[in-house]
């Protein structure tokens, strides 16, 4: 249906633009002030730059030494979504399959995940962490990250899974598949902009992630996180806010990127996937 | 905030449309070689046998590990006196006998006239936030999925600033807040500004009665955009048929939005309705923290910034883990009035 | 047990989660130790800093630490801590991995760390290693506990600072004043002028801990130091008829206009890139913004740093305890503070060497040059000022010298700086001393 040309919907139009604008403003913002000097920022903060300060860029590149803490991101990151997608997968699997009590009480366990207030719980987490031999390495993370990353993860995978027909893998097992086919071949594929989803989702939540990386996983070059390194190595009694603001940009193009390549999948996974109610 | 479609299922039954009904019949039916038979006869009706339920333990454990375990031990400190991380490395054991210092912590905490300023802001915060931004989000999905002009480039605006990370939203917020930052700069340029008819410029996040409003407005910048798209995705599937036929019956565009869409997707609504409840309640520490640090005074101390800052600025442990199960509490009980309100949507 | 397809699942999840704990479990998570193939003794030292990459001090930091390596043949393991450093070091401790030797200044937790513990008193190292000549005695005595003479000694001072009030005499000039005020009555007349010609008067960062420490040297104006010290540390602002006084002096000059608009929403980058750009006529800076004045200028080509006098803040004439206008100056800048890690049988000849280290003449001038310490050692290092403004503060007089809040507000640091957000907004009196009584207890 064509969009109606009444009062009503130039309204919306001005409104969403609007909104549009006061979202894209501050972002243009950051994107200018990472090409001026500190003091221009100050003086004038929306004109552009005179000569783009290009070297900000480098700087923060050096002093942040963003090239670790981006490796040390990306590891973090992927290696953390594998390990949340390799046991999010098959416990999605079950949960979709089975009517057991057992499965209900799990599914229900997983949702309680919602509830627990990440702040509070930083503290005894700590310990734990110490208590692991992981504190002070990036490989706690990977440990503890797709942990907070299960209750969504598995409740939007069985969501989609349970879409399948169970009769597809009744068939698929009376020709003799075992589970590890069944899942492999026949709920994988077709959950697939389900699993695209929660790769975004999660890769996302991982990258930006920030309290839990500075306390626990902690400053040390090597190990630290990008999200920890930026505030760290550049904010001090003498912030240079075009260094900062070049740093963050720098930091935001992975994500970026993985937003663009899976953006689309994940729109039909949202559209088709496991749309009810 | 994310969107999983759990309008889809039911809790209760783990069933929803499209599951299928008389296995033993099938199996029956089917010609079965013995061995067929014999590992068809090991899966039973429940559809896997009960090795499917084995699937989810790795998960299980990983994550109650992570999960269950810190929040008893928020439950415990509660009731010892630790003040500082410091205190953990005088005794040799996690928890030290000597510390307990039963119900004290909570006396403390519930006469606080921090925490109760902290109990009103959050209950401000979150009272304004999520029934603002949960139907607002709608409409903007709505809006997109009628494909207006431009509705790719917007759906890419709306999206991006969910994106970034809380502490870069926070610097940027600074900086638009500031001073002599954008927003007064915009102020001042259409005359409401220094000098203008209205002076409306302020300090917006050090100004004691705009500071928790801008918690709320960051809030909601960031979130109406992203749960708009969301919104828009889910709404794509709704069947044009039920439009044209309200369109029919003479429904205005207004109708149709809230009479025909909100009717189609009211679970998933209601499923993020509770998600940002809880992630409003929660997770306003990070940019409190930013922000305003909690002031000015105690403005904008919301419960989950109160639990960081007694934990990490003011060396009072137990007090922070008391305020974490007030959080905890709150989170339970708010989420069961939501599934309460939007019950018949499963 | 009949072996059938899923048991090779269930095998493949048990492997997963083995290999998980095995990670966890297997990994040392001792960061900080030397594979000391040789089996014995030291080679590494950790130190923990509070220096931020990119600063000068940083840079100092680094070159010192190469030539101590060289020497020594000790290498350091440097940890940045930044401005969260006392969460990193408590972090570290409750690890087991406690660094050696932690540089960090006297602020809010690290206030803390002699009583519980994990650091030691060094009175002894003062003397046995010959240092007690080397410091000077008023910073030695601004390190001990409660900062008095019979208190430990918490670490090694090695920075001061000195945090006058800026005077940009070129644009007071434009507004009709000839001399930087000394008192109070001369400060609100400047006031005034600087309003009347279009100039923002004082600006300061009234959102963070710039604008606390104005504040606090505000309303301190009628009170004795020990006085000052007690009601930092135990609070009772509105029982005190002196703090009320200081505090309705500073509501006073704050409704006479003499802050910027919104001040309270400014942070100390704002203040001095305000000032810097000649968009202001005062500021309260310390000398860490020295160096940053002078970068100022030449990016701009303007001459704020030759136009700047530095000079103390107004008092009330014939009234309250300061006969001049005061100034925050001491040494509880950034210190050297031992662990119990670091002066353990094996290791304290490294720590100790490190220390030594700093306090060559050539180190101490090196950072006097390149970062403008402000330094306790004993020595000439006024030539080695290079910064005009550094010179200047060396040489300040006519200033008495006020409390700095920071030993005696301890972790009440972070609560106090919001209510003194909230004072420069348009709280009265009374809210203001009940927002410490608040903050403090």
């Amino acid at each position: 249906m064509k969009f109606a040309r009444t009062p009503g919907t130039a309204v919306a139009h001005v409104l969403a633009w609007l909104y549009a604008a006061v979202l894209v403003v501050p972002l243009l913002y950051l994107v200018l002030s990472s090409l001026k000097g500190n003091l221009a920022i100050f003086t004038s903060p929306y004109a552009l730059p005179s000569a783009p300060q290009w070297d900000n860029y480098a700087e923060a590149w050096t002093t942040a030494r963003l090239g670790p803490a981006l490796g040390t991101s990306v590891y973090v990151t992927a290696a953390s979504v594998a390990v949340t997608l390799l046991l999010a997968i098959p416990a999605a699997y079950a949960l979709a399959r089975s009517d057991s009590r057992f499965s209900t009480v799990a599914y229900a366990t997983f949702a309680a995940g919602f509830l627990i207030p990440p702040f509070a719980a930083l503290i005894p987490t700590v310990f734990l962490g110490i208590e692991l031999h992981l504190y002070q390495r990036a490989e706690f993370l990977i440990a503890f990250l797709p942990a907070t990353a299960l209750p969504l993860s598995v409740i939007l995978l069985t969501a989609f899974m349970r879409t399948i027909p169970k009769e597809m893998a009744e068939a698929a097992v009376m020709d003799g598949a075992g589970h590890w086919t069944v899942l492999t071949r026949l709920y994988v594929p077709l959950s697939m902009p389900g699993i695209i989803t929660v790769v975004i989702l999660q890769a996302l939540g991982f990258w930006n992630e920030f309290f839990y990386s500075l306390v626990i996983v902690g400053t040390a070059p090597t190990e630290r996180t990008v999200q920890v390194a930026l505030p760290i190595a550049l904010i001090s009694e003498n912030t240079d806010y075009g260094v900062l603001a070049a740093g963050t940009l720098i930091s935001l193009v992975p994500v970026y990127l993985v937003y663009v390549m899976l953006q689309r999948r994940m729109q039909e996974a949202l559209t088709a996937g496991a749309v009810k109610g | 905030m994310a969107a999983p479609d759990t309008a889809a299922t039911d809790d209760r039954t783990g069933t929803g449309p499209g599951v299928s009904t008389d296995r033993t019949a099938a199996t029956a039916a089917a010609p079965s070689p013995p061995v067929r038979t014999q590992q068809l006869r090991r899966m039973n009706a429940t559809g896997g046998g009960r090795s499917l339920p084995l699937l989810t333990v790795p998960a299980l454990v990983l994550y109650l590990f992570w999960t269950v375990v810190p929040i008893v031990f928020v439950f415990v400190f509660a009731f010892f006196d630790y003040r500082g991380i410091l205190d953990f490395v005088a005794s040799d054991s996690l928890v030290d006998a000597d510390r307990f210092s039963g119900l004290d912590n909570f006396r403390l905490v519930l006469t606080d006239a921090v925490f109760l300023q902290a109990l009103r802001n959050t209950a401000i915060q979150v009272g304004v936030a999520v029934p603002l931004m949960l139907p607002l989000a709608f409409m903007l999905g709505y809006y997109l999925d009628r494909r207006p002009p431009g509705w790719r480039v917007l759906s890419v605006f709306f999206f991006t600033p969910g994106l970034i990370s809380i502490s870069i939203k926070g610097t940027i917020f600074y900086a638009m807040l500031s001073p002599n930052g954008g927003l007064n700069g915009v102020l001042d340029a259409v005359g409401l500004g220094n000098g203008g008819a209205v002076d409306l410029t302020t300090a917006w996040y050090a100004d004691p009665r705009t500071a928790l409003g801008v918690i709320i407005f960051a809030d909601l910048w960031q979130g109406i955009g992203w749960t708009g798209v969301l919104f828009a995705a889910r709404l794509s599937a709704v069947p044009v048929e039920l439009y044209e036929a309200a369109a029919v019956d003479g429904a205005s565009e207004w109708r149709r939005m809230w009479g025909v869409a909100f009717g189609v997707v009211k679970g998933y609504f209601g499923t993020m309705v509770m998600l940002q409840f809880l992630w409003t309640l929660f997770n306003s520490a990070p940019i409190v923290y930013i922000l305003t640090g909690g002031g000015p005074g105690t403005a904008t101390t919301t419960l989950s910034f109160l639990v960081y800052q007694k934990a990490f600025q003011q060396q009072q442990i137990g007090y922070s883990q008391v305020v974490g199960i007030v959080l905890f509490l709150f989170g339970v009980a708010g989420l069961v009035a939501i599934r309460r309100a939007f019950r018949q949507a499963y | 047990m009949i072996r059938s397809p899923r048991s090779h699942w269930a095998a493949a999840a048990a492997t997963v989660a083995v290999a998980l704990t095995a990670t966890a479990c297997g990994s040392d998570g001792d960061a900080g130790a030397a594979d000391d193939e040789s089996g014995g003794s030291v080679e590494t030292l950790s130190v923990m800093s509070r220096w931020t990459a990119g600063t000068p001090e940083y840079d100092v930091l680094q070159s010192v630490i190469e030539a101590y390596t060289e020497e020594t043949g000790t290498a350091v393991e440097l940890i940045d801590g930044g401005e969260d450093i006392d969460v990193t070091f408590e972090t570290a401790v409750a690890a087991g991995q406690s660094p050696d030797v932690v540089v960090v200044n006297l602020f809010d937790k690290s206030l803390g760390w002699l009583d519980a513990g994990v650091t030691v008193p060094v009175d002894d190292y003062l003397s046995e290693w010959g240092l007690e000549d080397k410091i000077s005695e008023q910073a030695v005595q601004e390190w001990r506990v409660g900062q008095s003479v019979d208190g430990a000694l918490q670490g090694f001072p090695y920075s001061g600072f000195s945090w006058p009030v800026w005077y940009n005499t070129e644009l007071l000039a434009a507004a009709g004043v000839d001399e930087v005020p000394t008192t109070v009555d001369d400060l609100l007349a400047t006031t005034e002028a600087l309003s009347a010609a279009g100039i923002p008067p004082m600006i300061v960062g009234g959102s963070d801990w710039s604008g606390q420490k104005l504040f606090f040297q505000i309303i301190q104006t009628y009170m004795d130091t020990e006085e000052a010290q007690t009601l930092f540390s135990d609070g009772g602002y509105c029982d005190s008829d002196a703090a009320l006084q200081g505090i309705e002096l500073f509501v006073q000059l704050r409704d006479a206009g003499l802050f910027v608009d919104n001040v309270a929403g400014l942070t100390a980058d704002d203040m001095n890139n305000t000032y810097f750009s000649g968009g202001a006529a005062m500021m309260p800076a310390g000398s860490w913004a020295f160096a940053p004045a002078l970068a100022a200028d030449e990016e701009t080509g303007g001459t704020v740093v030759d136009s700047t006098e530095l000079a103390g803040f107004p008092v009330p004439a014939g009234e309250g305890t300061f006969d001049e206008p005061t100034v925050y100056q001491g040494f509880t800048g950034v210190g050297f503070m031992l662990t119990p890690d670091g002066v353990a049988e094996d290791r304290i000849g490294a720590s100790r060497s490190f220390i030594e280290t700093f306090m060559q003449d050539d180190v101490v001038s090196q950072f006097v040059a390149e970062a403008n310490f402000l330094t306790p050692i004993a020595g000439d290092y006024a030539d080695d000022a290079t910064n005009p403004l550094l010179e200047e503060a060396l040489q300040l007089d006519g200033v008495a010298p006020a409390v700095l809040p920071d030993v005696w507000l301890g972790v009440n640091s972070d609560p106090v700086t919001q209510v003194s957000t909230l004072a420069y907004g348009d709280a009265d009196a009374q809210a203001v001393c009940s927002g410490l009584d608040s903050a403090t207890s």
